[in-house]
């Protein structure tokens, strides 16, 4: 346990200026979109949006979402998220191990007594404490700016239900970084990995979002996608819980799934040259 | 040194797909040994190291470090040996002192940083700069500290010295030779340079093809060597006399020209041919040992099955 904890210190003191400045940017640039929100005629949004095409505003969620500071909020900050943070996060995972291969750290770590689960989980662990960190930044700086809005006051300041969306962007952001990881683990190249991380997450994105401009015979691919269990408007707005459960379940699993096919596959890997 | 075995492999065999790592490799290294693997780069050092160390899979064979298995007790035995890797991968963008710290913060016991200090000034090391900004020899350094810092039973070193001056590389050597003394570990050197291995090594086991070849002390590869006999002879027609007296076939002969020559003998020739000499005309001779370099070397130009006969023969003196 103590190396685990060493490691851990060691990846989080590397970092820790990338996840104040990461987590500090999105969480000002979600103040901006408050603040924009402030002086924003909600309804007049809502008008324009009724006159789009069905399958269009389905894509978005619903009218009320962009008639609602929460809605329209979550919109514009966690539907991109996975493009804000996703992207870094994925960069970051795909190298966490491979670097240290590619730079050959690794013989001399792993020549010390500290297992390859240790190892690995360590890095593992880190990655959650990154998203955790950067996306608390983010949402404490967002729940400021919340508490300063006369719009969002007038709604009601839900941060039970933030803290709820919160869960679900860390577990959202921790499966796209797992999968990097597991590329990571397979092919032990940041390369190889970090590209086939962004392939999978656009993949994802285009299969999760788009596919109800698909026949609807193929419409099912929506679930492989994990763009599709990530619905904060729906939990902000509509407070709908059952969605959240399910989303959470899906999410947590899928991570879970992916964290212990890294672990079994890094056990059984050579360390090449 | 006791009997105790430290490292034992039986026929161990690593192949990366079809290419060959090293293959049925059989070894012993006893308690206290230092131990010399020598070998040209691509005959399997680095593979077995890395065997031993589990950051790479055994194919087939038995492999133990401290009676434990390599692989199913790998934290157990790392936690008892140093490594010294031959391609020293540092964190750049750390110190050098944060490097150690943290390598050696994984180890299960607290060792002592008054250690650290004390070997960082002897090899003259600034422990606070970024590694990035220091040199080839100045890395290397940091990699040796690492190595030497825990007081462990076994260590093992790849290619210690590489991009060390010689100064430092003689203050190495001299410090590996005392702690083993007093702790009295084992260690495992891995080089392809021999010159390096002899001065401390009680062992060599010389490695080609994935296949340890020979394990001897140094003495007894020395004792193993061909003489070298250069003599002057006073006449061109008096070298001839004695080339034709010679058994052709035990003995290689180089004419320099008409009246130098140098043979190449063995131990058991060599009786026979001092006797011949002191019948011929000569003005002048001299035999020499050939350096020991030249002896590993031999091991690399002789043909598999050449091989197999010698370790026969060899066995059978045994």
């Amino acid at each position: 346990m103590r190396q685990f904890t060493i490691s851990v210190k060691e990846y989080f003191l590397a970092k820790k200026y990338i996840l104040l400045i990461l987590g500090g940017i999105i969480g000002l640039l979600s103040y901006f979109i408050i603040y924009m929100v402030e002086d924003m005629n909600l309804d007049a949004v809502q008008d324009i949006i009724e006159a789009w095409p069905p399958e269009m505003v389905e894509f978005f969620g619903d009218t009320e979402i962009f008639s609602n500071p929460y809605g329209f909020w979550s919109l514009e900050i966690l539907a991109f998220m996975w493009l804000y943070a996703g992207i870094y996060i994925v960069y970051m995972a795909s190298g966490l191990l491979s670097q240290e291969i590619e730079e050959k750290t690794i013989d001399l770590t792993l020549s010390k007594p500290i297992t390859r689960y240790n190892f690995l989980g360590s890095k593992i662990t880190f990655l959650y404490i990154f998203i955790t960190a950067t996306m608390g930044i983010c949402f404490l700086i967002t729940m400021g700016g919340m508490s300063f809005s006369s719009i969002f006051k007038e709604e009601g300041l839900f941060f039970d239900r933030l803290w709820l969306t919160y869960i679900i962007v860390v577990l959202f952001l921790g499966v796209l970084a797992m999968f990097a990881k597991l590329f990571s683990t397979i092919f032990l190249a940041t390369r190889k990995s970090m590209a086939l991380g962004v392939v999978v997450l656009f993949l994802m994105f285009f299969l999760g979002e788009f596919y109800i401009y698909m026949d609807e015979a193929v419409q099912g691919v929506k679930y492989i996608s994990v763009f599709f269990y990530f619905n904060p408007a729906e939990y902000l707005v509509h407070s709908d819980f059952p969605l959240f459960i399910r989303d959470l379940i899906v999410l947590g699993s899928v991570n879970a799934g992916l964290i212990i096919a890294s672990l079994l596959i890094f056990k059984r890997k050579d360390i090449p040259i | 040194m006791s009997n105790e075995v430290i490292i034992q492999t039986n026929e161990l065999t690593k192949f990366y797909g079809k290419s060959r790592g090293i293959e049925n490799l059989t070894l012993e290294i006893s308690k206290g040994e230092i131990f010399g693997l020598l070998g040209p780069n691509g005959a399997g050092k680095t593979t077995t190291i890395r065997v031993l160390l589990d950051l790479i899979r055994k194919t087939s064979g038995e492999a133990k470090i401290f009676n434990l298995d390599v692989h199913l007790d790998s934290v157990a035995i790392r936690q008892r040996l140093a490594y010294l890797p031959g391609e020293l991968g540092l964190f750049q963008e750390k110190s050098a002192r944060r490097n150690i710290e943290y390598l050696l913060g994984l180890y299960q016991n607290h060792i002592p940083n008054r250690r650290v200090e004390e070997l960082a000034e002897v090899f003259g090391l600034e422990l606070d700069r970024k590694v990035k900004e220091l040199s080839k020899g100045n890395k290397q350094k940091i990699g040796i500290i690492l190595a030497l810092a825990p007081e462990v039973e076994l260590l093992i070193l790849d290619e210690p010295t590489s991009g060390l001056d010689p100064l430092i590389t003689a203050e190495f050597y001299n410090i590996l030779h005392k702690q083993q003394e007093v702790t009295g570990s084992t260690v495992l050197l891995s080089s392809h340079l021999l010159s390096e291995v002899e001065k401390v090594a009680h062992r060599v086991g010389i490695i080609r093809e994935g296949t340890i070849v020979e394990v001897a002390t140094i003495q007894q590869l020395k004792h193993m060597a061909m003489k070298e006999i250069k003599v002057e002879f006073e006449s061109a027609k008096s070298l001839k006399e004695f080339s034709n007296k010679l058994p052709g076939e035990k003995i290689e002969k180089v004419i320099l020209n008409d009246t130098h020559a140098s043979f190449l003998v063995s131990r058991e020739e060599l009786p026979k041919i001092l006797n011949l000499l002191s019948e011929a005309e000569i003005v002048d001779t001299d035999i020499t040992s050939p350096a020991l370099e030249d002896i590993f070397l031999k091991y690399y130009q002789i043909s598999t099955s050449q091989k197999h006969e010698f370790k026969k023969k060899r066995e059978v003196e045994s």
